[in-house]
Formats: C-alpha cells, sequence, structure tokens
C-alpha cells in the first residue's frame, strides 16, 4: 500500500516520515510513502488515512491525501482528487476514470496525439483495446493503459536528505574573549572536517554566526579560494576573520557552517615548479587583508576603458592557469605615478603652459607636449573628460600633468 | 585653405554616424571648398553626397576604404574616370566573389585596378608596396591629429616613410561624424556593430570626440608644426578632377532592324500602335504623340522605350499579363505601344508628370507583372538580353525606423530585452512613428511614445535612448535589394557603380538605390510583382479550363451593372485596392457608377485628400450637398472633373501651370520639392514663385492662401491620376471575375495567398455568402494547389494540399502521381507508396478529414487517424507489403466544433460552419444582433454586436481612433472606438480574438459602423480562429 501527499506546504515530507522510513519526494508539493506494516498499528486503510489527516492537521498541513495499492495510482489520485481518496485494490480504473489526460505524465507529443483522438479522461485512455493502443503507440501505449487502469507498477525512489555541516555550541556564560572561543570552534571545526571527509567532500565557505547577549546573531562569511577541509588551516582563517572584524560583545552561542564541495584535487608534475600550498598561501592572504584592509589586496586587473590609469584589484584566484601574456611592447621610458595624484596649479598663457606649482614639483615650463585628450562614459555619471600634457621643468624634470571636466590640476608622475 | 580628404558617411554601415547630406553641409558652414567621401567598401553614399554638395557649392571627391586581403585597409581616391570604374570594378570584383561581410580586395586585384587611383597611405601598408601598385606619384602619405600619444608615434614614422620614399605628406582628420556630439552616436553604431553594449565595449570605443569636421583655422593650429601639410591637401584636391557628373553612363542601344534609326523605329512601332488603339483619324492623339515623340528624340530616349516595349513584347508572347502603372500612364506613346493600358488622352492625363524637357530627368516606367513564377521570368529575359554585367537589380538602402532605432540603441545602452520588446510593440501601434512625426495627424511624439510605454522622461538613461533613437533615426543600416527595380546599361555596368551578389544565385545588385539612379540619370524599369496581377492570370486560366470560356481583361464589358451594384454596396472582398475597411466605408457615400468614379475611389483613400481636408468636400458634392465651386473660376477646366476638389497630383501641377504660369517641367520640380526629401529652401523658393504667378494674374488675398495651401500640403502625398487610373483598371477587372467567376477568382486569390487585406478565412466565408460552395482537402480528390470541381451542377472549389500546413508540395505531387496509378486502397497503403509522406503531414490529413474517403467505406476524422498512427508505425521488412488489416477504431467521431478546430489547427480556415455560429442562440439571449441586421437598424440605436476581430487598425490620419471589422456568420460590422473609449477598453480590444460590443449605430446613407461603448470577451465554445489584420 501507497499513501500519496499532494499540497503546498514545505513539511509534507516531515508528515510523511512521521509514518514510514520509506519516502520518495516528487517534487516539492508531492511526497509519496509506503504504508506497509502500518495496519497492525492503526488499523484499516480507513484508519490510516484517519491518523495521517490528524498528525497533519496538528501541524498545519492542508493536502490532498490518497492511499492506493499502487504508487502511481496513489500519485494520480492525490493530485487529481481533493481530500482523503481511499481506492481499495481491483477498483483502481473506476476511481481515476474521471482524471483529465492532461494529468497523465507522458510526453506533449504523445498528449497531443490522444487529443487528437478526442479522449478526455482516463477512463477514454482505459477503454481503448490493449492491443490497439499498443501496436499504435507501442510501449508508451501499453504503460499509458496501465496507468489509466491503475495497474502500473512502479518502485519508491528513495529520497536522502541533504548531508548538514553545521554545529552549535551554547555557552552557560557569555564567552568574551577570542582565545575561548577559538577553543570551542576549534573541537566544532574539527567534528565537521571528520564528517566531511567520511563523505568525501571538503568546504567552500565558512559561516561563523555568534549570538550575543543582546540575542542578535552577528554573522562573518569567509569564502575559501579552493576547496579545503583541514581543521588547522579553516580554524586560522576563522580566527584571522574574527580578528580583523571582532564580534564586539560577549557571545553566548556560537555557530559554524561549512559549505560542501568537491574537494581540490591536483596532480603535481615533475618539472612544474612548485607553488605554496593554497592553504598556506590563503592564510597569508587573510593576515595581509587583516593589516591592510580587504580591498588592498587582489591581484591587479586593467579595466577595458580608455580612462587612464583604471584598474582593479580582483580576489586572487589561485590555479593551474595559463601564465599572464607578456607585454611584448618595449619600455621607452619609465613613469612614476604620485599615488595620490598631487594637486597643482598652473599658469596658462594662450594655450601655452607658463607654469606649475605643486607640492613635488613647481617651476617654469621649458618645453611641453600635447594636450592628449581621452574622455568617456558619457552615458553614465562617472562620464569623464582630461586632457594631459608632458612637460619639462626648468630643474630639467619631465613630468605628466591633467586637467580634469572640473578644471582642476593635477600633477600625475614623473619621467625617470 | 583646407580641404578633409578622409570623410566616412553613415554609408559605411555602422562605421560612420553622419550621413552624407550632413557632411557636405557641415563643410559648407565652415568654408571648407571641398571633401572626400570614402566608405568602407561601398560607393553606396557617394549620389548622395554628390547631389548634397552640388546644391552647395562644395566640390564632392570619390574614394572609400578599401579591406585588403593581407590585412588592413587602403584608402583610395578617384582621380578621374579610369579611376572611378577602377575603383568600381575592385568593389565588384571582391564583392562578387565573397560571402557576404566578408569582402577583401587581393593585391593582385588591386594591382589590376590601379590606375586613376590615388591612394593615401597611413603607415598600416608598406609604402614600398603602395608605391609599386598606384606609382610614385599617386601615393600620399597621410596623418591625423586626434589629440592622441599614440597616434603622433605613428605620425613620426609616417613622415619618416614620406621623407624616405619621398611622398607628400597631407594631413586629414579621418572623420566620422560631423558634429563632435555625434561620438555619442558613432559609440552606440560600434556597439551595434560588435553586437556588445556600451558598458563592455571598452576599448572599442572611440577614445575621444575629435573625429568631427574641424573649422580650417582648428586644423591649421593642430598642424601648425608642420603647415605644409594643409596645403599638400589641397593641391591634392585639386588633382581630383572627377565628380559623378562624369559617370559615362550609357543607355544600351537597340538593336532595329536594317536601314531604321532607333528614332525611326520607335515612331514606326508607335504609330502602328496608335492605328490599332486610336484609328486612323484621331487628331488630338496623333498630335499628342507626335508632341511627345519630339521629346523622346530630343531627350535620346528612344531607346529606353524601345526596350521597355521589347520586355512587353515578350511577356505578351510568354503569355504573362503585364500592366505599366505610375507616371507612364500619362503616355500616349506608351499606351500606343502597349505599355499602358490607359488612354492618357481621353483622360486628359498630363504628359509632362512624366518626362519633361526641362527638368533632365530620365522617366521611370514601373510594370506589374504576375508575382512568383512569371515575374522571376521577365527578369531573366533582361539578364539574358543584357547579360551579367549589363543589366542588375537596384539596391534598398535599409534604414533604422523607430522599431529598430529604439531596439538597437536600447540594447547598445543595455537596457534588457523584455522592456525593448514593450517599447517596440508601443512603436507598433499604427502610426506611432517618429520619422512621421512630419505626418499631419500622425501627432506622436517620442515622448509620447516612451511615456505610453510607461517609461520615466526624467531618467537620465531614458533620455539618452530617446535622444539617439531620435538621432540614429534614417540613418543606413544595410544594403538590401529593391523588390523590383533593374538598371541595364549600354556595356559594362560594373564600371558605372560597383556591383554586389544578391541573394539569389547569378543575380547582381547594384550600390545605389532608385533615387540614386534617378538622380545620376540611369534609366532604371521597375518589373513589380502584383499579387492580384498572379490572380488575374490564374482566374483567366481556371475559366478557360472550367467555364470553357475566353476572358480578354483588355476588351472587359466597359460598365457591367453587377460590378457597379457590389461598389456601391460595398460589396468589394478580394478585389483590387476597393477591398480595405476605409475603402468599403467610403464606397457606399462615394457610388461609383462609372469607371473614373473608381479611378476618384483608388485615389481618395489616401493621406493627401485625408490629410488636406479634400475627401469629405468631395463625397459632400458628390452627394449635392455642397455647390461643386473651384477654388477659382480659371481652374474650373482643372477641377471639374472632381467636383471643384483637387485629387490627384496632376491638378496640382496644372493648378501650378494656370495660376502661376508654370511650366509642365516646373510644375514637376514644385512636386518634387514637395517630396520625401524635403528641402525647406527650395519649398520656399517655389512657394515665393507661385506667389508672385500668381500675383501677377490677380490671384490674390485668400484665394491665393487656399491655392498655396492646397498645393504644398498635397503635393506630397496626392496620388498620380495616371497611377490611381492604371489601379482602377485592375480593380474593375477583379471585380469582374469575382461578380462573373467567383469559383474561379476564388479559387486563384486562395492560390496567391499572402495577399490583398483579408485572410483566406474571410475570403472563404465571403464567397460562401455568395453562394460558392467549398470542398475540403480530399487526398483522392485535391491537387496542390486549390481547384475547381463540378458540384450538384454547379462549380465548387476543392481546397488544395497547399491549405494544408506544413505540407511539402512535393508530397502533394507524390501523392497525386500515386494515386493516379492506382486507388489508394487504405491509408496503410498510402503510406506504403507515398515513402515521402511525414508523421506530420499523414496526421494533418486524418485531422482534416482529407482521409476520410480513401479505402472503402465513409470514415470519419478519429476513424482515420486511429489508422493513420497504425500505418505510421515501422514494420519489419518481411511484413511490410502485408499491411494491418483495418479495424474499426474505437474512438467516437468529431463533433462539429471538434471539426473546426481541428480545420483551424491545421489549415487556418473552416469551410465549415462560421464560429460564431455554434453560439448564435446564446448571443440572441443576449441580444447580439447579426452584422447583416444591423444595416436595417436606424441610426441611433443601441446595439450590441458580436464577432471574429479581422481588422484592427489605428490610421496616422485619424487622430488616434481605432477601427475594428468584427465578422460573423452573416457578414461584418464595422466599429469605431474613440481614443479614449481605446484608452479604456485597449486589454479587451487587444487581447480576445472574439469580441462582444455595445455601442451606438452610425446608420448614414449607407455608410454603417457601431460606435464602442463597451467591449469584452464574446463567449464562444472554442478559441480557433483566423490571423487578423492588425495595425499595418
Amino acid at each position: 500500500m501507497f499513501g500519496c501527499l499532494y499540497g503546498a506546504s514545505p513539511r509534507l515530507a516531515e508528515l510523511a516520515e512521521q509514518f514510514s522510513p520509506l519516502v520518495e519526494r516528487l517534487a516539492d508539493d508531492a511526497v509519496v510513502f509506503s504504508l506497509n506494516g502500518l495496519s497492525s498499528l492503526f488499523g484499516d486503510s480507513h484508519q490510516i488515512a484517519a491518523e495521517i489527516s490528524r498528525r497533519g492537521a496538528s501541524i498545519g498541513i492542508a493536502a490532498n491525501l490518497s492511499i492506493a495499492a499502487d504508487k502511481t495510482t496513489a500519485v494520480l489520485a492525490a493530485r487529481n482528487l481533493r481530500g482523503v481518496t481511499i481506492i481499495p485494490a481491483g477498483r483502481e480504473a473506476k476511481a481515476l476514470s474521471g482524471i483529465s489526460i492532461d494529468a497523465l505524465p507522458v510526453e506533449p507529443d504523445l498528449l497531443a496525439t490522444l487529443q487528437r483522438w478526442g479522449l478526455r479522461t482516463l477512463g477514454d485512455v482505459a477503454a481503448l483495446p490493449e492491443i490497439g493502443i499498443t501496436e499504435r503507440l507501442g510501449q508508451a501505449g501499453h504503460r499509458l493503459r496501465a496507468l489509466a487502469l491503475g495497474k502500473h507498477v512502479d518502485l519508491l525512489h528513495l529520497s536522502r536528505p541533504a548531508a548538514e555541516y553545521t554545529a552549535r555550541e551554547e555557552f552557560d556564560d557569555p564567552v568574551e574573549l577570542l582565545e575561548p572561543l577559538l577553543f570551542v570552534i576549534s573541537a566544532q571545526l574539527h567534528d565537521l572536517t571528520a564528517k566531511l571527509e567520511r563523505n568525501g567532500r571538503a568546504a567552500i565557505r565558512i559561516a561563523v554566526i555568534a549570538s550575543t547577549d543582546s540575542c542578535a546573531e552577528i554573522v562573518r562569511s569567509i569564502e575559501l579560494p579552493v576547496a579545503m577541509r583541514d581543521p588547522k588551516a579553516l580554524l586560522k582563517q576563522v580566527q584571522l576573520a574574527l580578528a580583523a572584524k571582532p564580534v564586539g560583545a560577549p557571545v553566548t552561542a556560537i555557530q559554524i557552517a561549512l559549505d560542501p564541495a568537491d574537494p581540490r584535487v591536483v596532480q603535481g608534475g615533475l618539472f612544474q615548479a612548485a607553488g605554496p600550498e593554497p592553504d598556506k598561501l590563503q592564510t597569508l592572504l587573510s593576515r595581509l587583508r587583516a593589516l591592510t584592509g580587504a580591498h588592498r589586496v587582489g591581484s591587479p586587473e586593467i579595466l577595458n576603458t580608455h580612462r587612464p590609469n583604471a584598474f582593479q584589484l580582483r580576489p586572487s584566484i589561485f590555479g593551474a592557469g595559463d601564465p599572464a601574456p607578456v607585454n611584448s611592447r618595449p619600455v621607452r621610458l619609465a613613469f612614476r605615478y604620485f599615488r595620490p595624484p598631487i594637486p597643482a596649479r598652473v599658469t596658462m598663457q594662450k594655450q601655452n603652459l607658463r607654469q606649475v606649482v605643486s607640492e613635488y614639483a613647481t617651476g617654469v615650463v621649458v618645453h611641453f607636449a600635447g594636450p592628449w585628450r581621452t574622455s568617456g562614459e558619457w552615458w553614465a555619471e562617472t562620464s569623464w573628460t582630461r586632457d594631459e600634457w608632458d612637460v619639462v621643468l626648468e630643474d630639467h624634470g619631465v613630468y605628466r600633468i591633467y586637467l580634469t571636466t572640473s578644471g582642476q590640476w593635477f600633477l600625475e608622475g614623473s619621467y625617470d | 585653405m583646407y580641404v578633409e580628404l578622409h570623410a566616412r558617411s553613415a554609408f559605411s554601415f555602422l562605421e560612420g554616424a553622419s550621413p552624407p547630406e550632413e557632411l557636405v553641409q557641415q563643410c559648407a558652414n565652415l568654408d571648407i571648398p571641398a571633401m572626400a567621401l570614402v566608405d568602407t567598401d561601398n560607393l553606396s553614399g557617394a549620389p548622395r553626397f554628390y547631389m548634397a554638395a552640388k546644391e552647395v557649392g562644395i566640390c564632392p571627391h570619390i574614394g572609400a576604404e578599401i579591406t585588403a586581403a593581407a590585412g588592413g585597409r587602403y584608402t583610395l581616391l578617384v582621380e578621374n574616370r579610369t579611376g572611378y570604374q577602377n575603383l568600381c570594378r575592385l568593389i565588384s570584383a571582391m564583392k562578387l566573389r565573397s560571402e557576404k561581410g566578408k569582402a577583401a580586395a587581393t593585391e593582385a586585384e588591386f594591382r589590376q585596378y590601379a590606375a586613376g587611383l590615388i591612394c593615401l597611405a597611413d603607415g598600416s601598408q608598406p609604402f614600398e608596396l603602395l608605391i609599386d601598385i598606384y606609382g610614385a606619384g599617386n601615393v600620399y602619405a597621410e596623418i591625423q591629429r586626434h589629440l592622441l600619444r599614440e597616434e603622433e608615434i605613428r605620425n613620426e614614422r609616417v613622415s619618416e616613410l614620406a621623407k624616405k620614399w619621398k611622398v607628400p605628406l597631407i594631413a586629414s582628420n579621418g572623420i566620422r561624424y560631423a558634429h563632435a556630439q555625434n561620438r555619442e552616436l558613432m559609440d552606440v553604431l560600434t556597439c551595434v556593430r560588435h553586437k556588445t553594449t556600451i558598458g563592455e565595449a571598452g576599448r572599442l570605443l572611440e577614445r575621444n570626440a575629435e573625429r568631427y569636421l574641424k573649422p580650417p583655422r582648428a586644423m591649421k593650429r593642430l598642424f601648425s608644426t608642420t603647415p605644409k601639410v594643409i596645403g599638400a591637401a589641397v593641391e591634392l584636391s585639386d588633382r581630383l578632377q572627377f565628380t559623378l557628373q562624369n559617370l559615362g553612363y550609357e543607355f544600351p542601344k537597340y538593336p532595329v532592324p536594317p536601314g531604321e534609326t532607333m528614332d525611326s523605329f520607335l515612331r514606326a512601332q508607335t504609330l502602328k500602335g496608335a492605328l490599332n488603339r486610336y484609328g486612323p483619324s484621331h487628331e488630338k492623339a496623333y498630335r499628342q504623340i507626335e508632341r511627345e515623340l519630339a521629346v523622346i528624340e530630343k531627350l535620346k530616349l528612344p531607346g529606353y522605350f524601345l526596350i521597355v516595349w521589347d520586355i512587353v513584347e515578350y511577356c505578351r508572347r510568354e503569355g504573362i499579363l503585364v500592366q505599366g502603372r505610375g507616371s507612364a500612364a500619362n503616355s500616349a506613346v506608351c499606351y500606343s505601344l502597349g505599355i499602358t493600358a490607359i488612354d492618357p488622352v481621353k483622360m486628359e492625363l498630363l504628359f509632362e508628370r512624366f518626362l519633361s524637357e526641362q527638368r533632365g530627368e530620365m522617366p521611370d516606367i514601373d510594370l506589374d507583372l504576375p508575382s512568383g513564377d512569371d515575374r522571376e521570368r521577365a527578369i531573366q529575359y533582361l539578364y539574358q538580353r543584357y547579360g551579367r554585367l549589363g543589366a542588375a537589380m537596384t539596391a534598398n538602402i535599409i534604414t533604422y525606423r523607430s522599431r529598430s532605432a529604439t531596439r538597437d540603441v536600447g540594447k547598445a545602452l543595455g537596457f534588457d530585452l523584455e522592456f525593448l520588446d514593450r517599447l517596440s510593440k508601443v512603436s507598433a501601434r499604427g502610426a506611432w512613428e517618429m520619422e512621421n512625426a512630419e505626418t499631419p495627424g500622425a501627432g506622436f511624439t517620442p515622448e509620447q511614445r516612451f511615456s505610453s510605454a510607461g517609461l520615466d522622461l526624467k531618467n537620465s538613461q531614458v533620455t539618452k535612448l530617446m535622444s539617439l533613437s531620435g538621432q540614429i533615426l534614417n540613418l543606413p543600416r544595410h544594403l538590401g535589394q529593391h523588390s523590383g527595380g533593374m538598371v541595364i546599361c549600354q556595356g559594362q555596368l560594373d564600371s558605372i557603380v560597383p556591383l554586389e551578389p544578391a541573394t539569389m544565385p547569378g543575380r547582381v545588385v547594384i550600390q545605389w538605390d532608385k533615387d540614386d539612379c534617378a538622380d545620376l540619370g540611369l534609366i532604371k524599369v521597375d518589373l513589380l510583382g502584383l499579387g492580384m496581377m498572379a490572380v488575374l492570370k490564374d482566374s483567366i486560366t481556371l475559366i478557360r479550363d472550367h467555364y470553357k470560356e475566353e476572358v480578354d481583361l483588355a476588351h472587359l464589358p466597359p460598365d457591367d451593372a453587377p460590378v457597379y451594384s457590389a461598389l456601391q454596396k460595398a460589396d468589394t472582398i478580394g478585389w483590387f485596392q476597393v477591398e480595405s475597411r476605409a475603402q468599403m466605408s467610403c464606397l457606399p457615400r462615394m457610388k461609383p457608377a462609372h469607371f473614373y468614379d473608381i479611378v476618384v475611389q483608388v485615389a481618395i483613400i489616401r493621406p493627401g485628400p485625408i490629410v488636406g481636408k479634400m475627401m469629405h468636400p468631395y463625397l459632400r458634392r458628390r452627394e449635392g450637398d455642397e455647390a461643386p465651386i473651384c477654388l477659382h473660376p480659371v481652374l474650373e477646366p482643372v477641377l471639374k472633373r472632381t467636383l471643384g476638389v483637387p485629387l490627384f497630383q496632376e491638378q496640382l501641377l496644372r493648378m501650378a501651370m494656370l495660376v502661376a504660369d508654370f511650366t509642365g517641367g516646373e510644375a514637376e520640380e514644385l512636386r518634387r520639392a514637395m517630396g520625401f526629401k524635403r528641402s525647406e529652401e527650395r519649398m520656399k523658393n517655389i512657394e515665393t514663385r507661385l506667389r508672385s504667378g500668381m500675383n501677377k494674374k490677380g490671384i490674390t488675398g485668400e484665394v491665393q492662401d487656399t491655392i498655396v495651401q492646397a498645393i504644398t500640403s498635397f503635393a506630397l502625398y496626392g496620388f498620380p491620376e495616371s497611377h490611381a487610373a492604371s489601379f482602377a483598371l485592375i480593380a474593375y477587372a477583379s471585380g469582374y471575375l469575382k461578380c462573373h467567376y467567383l469559383a474561379a477568382f476564388t479559387a486563384a486569390m486562395l492560390n496567391n495567398q499572402p495577399m490583398g487585406f483579408y485572410s483566406p478565412l474571410t475570403l472563404v466565408k465571403d464567397a460562401q455568402r455568395h453562394g460558392l460552395h467549398f470542398l475540403p482537402v480530399d487526398v483522392t480528390r485535391s491537387v496542390w494547389l486549390c481547384a475547381i470541381e463540378p458540384f450538384n451542377g454547379e462549380l465548387a472549389v476543392r481546397l488544395g494540399f497547399n491549405y494544408v500546413k506544413g505540407f511539402n508540395s512535393a508530397t502533394a505531387d507524390e501523392i497525386v502521381a500515386a494515386r493516379n496509378h492506382a486507388t489508394f486502397a487504405s491509408i496503410d497503403d498510402l503510406r506504403r507508396r507515398v515513402p515521402g509522406i511525414s508523421r506530420a503531414e499523414l496526421t494533418a490529413l486524418a485531422d482534416l478529414g482529407a482521409l476520410n474517403e480513401v479505402g472503402s467505406g465513409k470514415r470519419h476524422r478519429r476513424d482515420t487517424l486511429w489508422q493513420a498512427e497504425l500505418a505510421l508505425r515501422p514494420v519489419a521488412e518481411l511484413l511490410q507489403d502485408a499491411g494491418p488489416p483495418e479495424t474499426s477504431s474505437p474512438l467516437r467521431p468529431m463533433n462539429p466544433v471538434e471539426r473546426l478546430e481541428a480545420d483551424f489547427g491545421n489549415s487556418g480556415l473552416s469551410i465549415g460552419a462560421h464560429p460564431m455560429r455554434f453560439c448564435r442562440d446564446e448571443l440572441t439571449r443576449m441580444n447580439v444582433i447579426p452584422a447583416a441586421r444591423v444595416k436595417c437598424l436606424p441610426d441611433g440605436q443601441r446595439v450590441r454586436v458580436a464577432g471574429a476581430v479581422i481588422c484592427r487598425q489605428q490610421p496616422g490620419t485619424a487622430k488616434g481612433f481605432v477601427f475594428l471589422s468584427l465578422e460573423d456568420e452573416t457578414g461584418i460590422a464595422n466599429v469605431i472606438v474613440k481614443p479614449d473609449v481605446f484608452t479604456r477598453l485597449r486589454t479587451s480590444i487587444l487581447s480576445h480574438g472574439y469580441l462582444l460590443i455595445d455601442g451606438t449605430l452610425q446608420n448614414q446613407r449607407g455608410v454603417v459602423s457601431i460606435k464602442a461603448h463597451a467591449a469584452e470577451r464574446c463567449p464562444l465554445p472554442t478559441d480557433a480562429m483566423a490571423a487578423s489584420h492588425d495595425f499595418r
């Protein structure tokens, strides 16, 4: 015997599991489960249905319930007949006969054929001669008729819940210091990584959720560049994250959640230069981030724009990629950028530059070249226009100066 | 002085942002005396550039940037006519052997077509190679300054190379747009070209906005360190002597018999034809013919007329229907030669509208041919006669329209596609076209259009989208092929204009559109495919085969009573030109009684008469409500025929001739000034001349203003009388065939779809209301096309396999061949003997009932579906010929509604009952009046009608009014929806195929319509329906 629950509740599986360990989740809105052995506990089908309904009502579930001798009949009935439907063995065809053929789990082409034939209900399908439908539609036709007659045999495809990697520890007294907190977290990480190892998995993200005295939950999320499961390395990451951004209040409970991922598999090469181990490198980078701020650590990337000096730092990604192409253009002149650029005052006369005054360099302009003009992003608020010149001052220093849209002058750098 | 020798226009297709006219105008504004247009791999912009430059007195140099197969581009300038011919041949050679978009010239081709060309070297190609190809004196080193650091490095290198190779150095600005602000549009076009968004295009975009036309002073300042380069450019400009004025085009000579000249031969043929047309003593006609022949001879055009005559003769010999239309119908010579079918002498048509000595323009003869194979044969004839390089199709420059503009700009600016679809839908509503903003009555500004799509006009992104969509409008997008325009040339057409391959193998297209050809004096012939011509031809064949009668379209009874009766009742579905909803609503007032009334009817439902407020005065005068008074007594002879109201272009031309003493040529010049490419200045000049002419004749004050207003507002949209008359002939012929040979006409109409205003379903229902019987598709009787069969002593139309969706004509042929061999014994037998039939085809046939007659005993559709499914199963080889025994099916027959749905699903129409019939009882209970009864009710009565929506329209001239046509089993009801009501009912009206409308009946002088107050979905047992003619 099979039971099927169909409704909009997310707790259908929970209800089914109260009655049977053999549960198949069909979709978010339907579960089907075995009722074998329940008669000795609750009685006949009606009594089993009454008990399921009672418990369902107690946890606020409103769903259709059907009980039938085969799984597919139970599912079709639950999906298409309202309330509780109990189909005695041998009465399946009659019970299903009024259901629309649209409910059949078949390909659209086959459904279109049935519609062209003028079939409206499963009763119409059941009434077709077995040989006739099998001759025309083959195995699919045979299956269809069996479905409509309630004689289709299908087994349960049992569902296993996804493994969770979460550990929570509540404290009798709030913990104020990092060290005892890390002591607890270390134990949690050991347990969780052992579980990861058992399942052949590793962690790609760590979430540290600290409950504080004020009942607030503070979350620190640590993205890992590669999946890892060394508890020491993970603990170091947590330590650095909490040191860089402390919780700031006594902690009453701590929860660690790991996001699982497939572990990184790397085949070392005999002639390959040995790089730093990712775990260690990640630890180093985390230390640097804690020291300098997250936005100052990463790989520089030149942006695809004409905006001068436009680049961003992107988080480092480690992997066996191809080395970046080397710019083969010969270096004519080295340029030393001032970061940030130095504000300047520039005197002009009839479009000729006369004098530059700044904190770094001041003097009369002996030679100049320019302006070199760039502008862009006219479609956004970040639009810019910039005129730049190369100037030789009387001290023989060669500098680059530029004028912004707002009329401000800057000394951008000097040529070596 | 500074000249710009390197300018790309928008004809570089997404690599330039300004039309040639704008570049030229800016040159004029900045006192730049010469400019060279060097679009990439084409000369499509050259004619417009030349015409614009000629007007403002700029010297227009021609050139092109040619993509090299080895990489990079060669910038080439034309020095003389040889150079121009070589450039055309170079482009043609590389285009004709390459896939579209991948053309590039090889070094050998550059060498072969080098004479007469100057090459600008920018350092991207080796100097020694260029000097070797073009010669030492014909290579110039080119430097440009766009305030870019890297460019200076290149300039230094080019200068050094120039010095080394002793090549003159010139300056240019590598123009891509006329004004600095066009850089934004240039960036958008770049995104379109690279199929990316502005946010992601990065370094593909312009680095700054310096590629605009700069004043000579600014250019001198830029090159102040090397001032000679400016002067060198001027010197080079002086060397470039070629302009498009020296094109060297020659129309082919027509081969005449020995002892004849083309003049004498044309005269002989014309007079021979005139004898047939006019008889021997029609003095007025012969006088007109002599006058026309004199002009034709003077303009050296006899060859052209003989060539067109030759095409027409070919068509006659081959049994292809052909009729000249357009302004050629103003010519008595054309009429005598059999090119046109309208007698211009009898109709007093104005010859100058066609050909004028003063205008110096080539005439334009359009020939209507049956669309499809017959037209193809005529085109092939031209190719065979004049060779691949002697004849070519004209191009059609595809420009940005409001929908494509908004879509491309929106995509480039990163708007999501769903949003752009919404915006496009708003654009699709009839006249909501920005480019029609100057169309009086259109009245929808871009702001209104964007607002109605729910956009916030204060949003800066939306403002950018709107502004750039406006800027991109009318810019060329790509080169298409004109539907029928052909250019013919004596000899090598590829030395006159570059050629490109057409989609059809063996065909070529020139890079100029038909207006460009006209501007540059290239003579073209338009071979236009007209669906109705094909219908007429097919009808005549069917009449010959089934009615055993011979119909000669040239000799139809002139005043056939049933034709005029049908016209007066607006019973014109399927007729040429007079079948649209608007035409039908006018016919009961117009009450055509003579052929000339049809000419007027064809011309009156046009934007010109409607916008010029001529339609209603004419109809009121016709109905006797208003006196037919002319604007001025002097205009009496011109306007008398149209009751004092100007309706035709020729009348306006004659008006100008009468009131202001314009010559025929000047009057035609006036019409062209008002044409689509309006020039404010030209219009003003002509208006001044018009007024001064009238002042001299004492026509002043209000009358003068009215006449000027009539002429200027109307000239653009007015319909030529000759054209209307040619169309009226076809309209009359179509009506005559429909009235007398309904089965043949309807079968021909169904076989030539898509065409006309209505869907095949509406044509079928209309024919059924006229008593025609239809027979369904039947695999034992049908052929590919709809055919005629005797049925109960009458002729009926048998639907063909062409009305089975997705059916292949080869399968139809297979079926016919197999059944001619032996009758199909069963469906399985059919499947075995027609192995090419697919599952979908056999199923569709069964679903349509086309297999019901197969084998013995009458079956129902589901019986055949049951058997077809079995027949389609694969069978083992040994049993293949055995065939399964046919058993009776367990399936119930289809009910009428199911049959209707199957008909619509598989053929898009039904010959059974109209869907509305299935709910008539319920509709009667709901007080719904059948369409046929509406006209019997009094004006002003509240009525309720229902039907399938066969047409939704919102004409630009209707100030936001929406018109619906609802069809039921008795006929068609017309519904008018006021703009405010449409706003309220928009969702219902646009989303339901069957509507129930409550409204007030307007029944005045036979014109019946319902003014809608409410609209809702009509309750119907099925949603099956045919497509509606919406907002087209």
